[in-house]
């Protein structure tokens, strides 16, 4: 029954996603050349991690949880420094900074929710926890560094007069930062907003579908929710700073 | 013979990966002023962003007898030379135009008397006490690039490169800027076309043309004559 029912979903999401790829072929957006194999790498990941899950919840090792986190946090790093288009910066050392932006915020979050008994090590528990948090800190990397770049092409002569005018890296660090953070914010934001009136998050709906009292569910869905701003927040910050702090501030076109 | 101020020593300005600029040999010694003319397009700006390092160049870049290679260095340079961008836009980003002249001493730390010294030799010199509080997006064109003179001035580099500075300007304001020019003991380099403001100067002139074939003139005798007049 399970599986039929599983059946039924894979073949649902592949019809969307095949409705996508024809609209985007006839229209010619080129979105369907990346988007054909990422919708098979995407099911087969799913399901692989699912099966992690199962095993880790399973044999109940932290440490191999820890482990799965930190893998996570290495393919993230990867993802969002493929992302990062400025040439002025090694791609070795993009993906370091990006690594540890997303760890060094998203781990803080962890530890202090398993520090105060929010949240258990357990695979089933920490896993998905420690994905959505990643996963935000990723995106907002990704989309700071569209924004970074868009802004550094059409401020190039105003950052030219900062820098004229003797601003050193932190202050025109702190300019980009302040342009560019409440863009990369922006759906986050929008989200916390219109969470309950427009749309009801999908933490919530799950623990609503598996049965949990919908206060609590509610609660839980805030916290992800609040997390997420959190790691959207903080990790451009973070990865900007270390970058520029251990590279210095290049004003140079995007390769 | 005094070690010249700035050097440039076969020097060649890239835009895009191509010369724009070859060769050239420019020497300027302190309190020295030139003017760099030429037409459209030749590459006047990019020379001048190149002597401050935003665009790529070959050969060599002397300042005070030491050459400027490496970031570390292009920061001192800018320290001592100041430069008027050509669209006062690019240097008007803060708030008001107080904010905006005290934007250079604050970055470069400068002591506080100091500072309240050359902001109010500033503010007298181009009459800008009833702009000081206005938002700089405000500012008319004629006003904003005063003000982009006037916040190069509040941290008294040594040196002044002014690109194209009376552009825009109303007939009152081109006097006080000329004025102003020709009354600096500054080392100035003015980029202009500007015909009326180089005869006002009567300056050397280093004309660049689009083979970056370079002239100089009046002659040497004559720059001796006109940098004591000035």
């Amino acid at each position: 029954m399970e599986f039929v029912q599983s059946l039924k979903e894979v073949i649902l999401a592949y019809l969307l996603i095949l409705s996508v790829v024809l609209f985007d072929i006839k229209n010619r957006y080129g979105v369907w050349k990346e988007l054909l194999p990422v919708s098979v790498f995407s099911l087969i990941q799913l399901t692989f991690i699912g099966f992690v899950i199962l095993y880790l919840t399973k044999v109940g090792n932290s440490f191999l949880n820890l482990l799965v986190i930190l893998f996570m946090t290495v393919n993230a790093a990867f993802i969002s420094s493929k992302r990062f288009k400025l040439k002025a910066y090694k791609p070795l050392w993009v993906f370091v900074f990006s690594f540890f932006a997303i760890a060094f915020t998203n781990y803080l979050l962890l530890f202090l929710y398993w520090l105060i008994d929010v949240l258990r090590t357990e695979a089933h528990m920490i896993i998905p926890f420690a994905g959505l948090l990643i996963a935000a800190g990723m995106r907002s990397i990704s989309l700071f560094s569209q924004y970074l770049t868009d802004l550094l092409i059409k401020e190039k002569d105003i950052l030219e007069g900062m820098f004229a005018l003797g601003a050193g890296n932190r202050v025109v660090r702190n300019y980009l930062l302040k342009k560019a953070i409440p863009l990369t914010t922006v759906v986050i934001r929008d989200m916390l907003k219109a969470a309950g009136i427009v749309h009801i998050p999908g933490v919530m709906v799950g623990l609503l579908m598996a049965g949990t009292h919908p206060i609590v569910a509610a609660t839980m869905q805030f916290l992800v929710l609040a997390s997420m701003l959190f790691s959207m927040f903080f990790t451009p910050i973070v990865f900007y700073y270390l970058i520029t702090h251990f590279r210095g501030v290049f004003l140079i076109n995007p390769r | 013979m005094t070690e010249p101020f700035l050097e440039l020593r076969n020097f060649s300005v890239y835009r895009g990966g191509r010369a724009i600029l070859t060769n050239l040999n420019i020497v300027l010694h302190r309190g020295e002023k030139i003017v760099i003319a030429g037409v459209n397009g030749v590459g006047k700006t990019s020379l001048a962003e190149a002597i401050l390092g935003f665009v790529p160049f070959k050969g060599e870049l002397i300042l005070e007898g030491k050459p400027v290679k490496e970031k570390k260095d292009f920061k001192i340079l800018r320290r001592k030379v100041g430069y008027v961008f050509q669209n006062p836009d690019n240097q008007l980003f803060m708030p008001t135009v107080r904010d905006e002249l005290l934007f250079a001493p604050k970055n470069y730390k400068l002591p506080e008397e100091i500072v309240e010294k050359l902001f109010q030799k500033v503010v007298n010199t181009f009459n800008l006490t009833h702009l000081l509080d206005r938002p700089t997006f405000k500012l008319s064109f004629g006003q904003k690039r005063l003000v982009s003179l006037a916040c190069v001035l509040t941290y008294d580099p040594e040196m002044l490169i002014l690109d194209e500075p009376t552009n825009g300007l109303d007939r009152e304001n081109w006097f006080k800027v000329a004025e102003f020019l020709k009354k600096s003991d500054k080392t100035l380099m003015v980029i202009t076309h500007d015909r009326e403001l180089i005869s006002f100067l009567g300056w050397r002139v280093i004309y660049l043309s689009s083979l970056s074939f370079v002239t100089s003139y009046p002659p040497k005798e004559e720059l001796k004559e006109n940098l004591r007049k000035g």
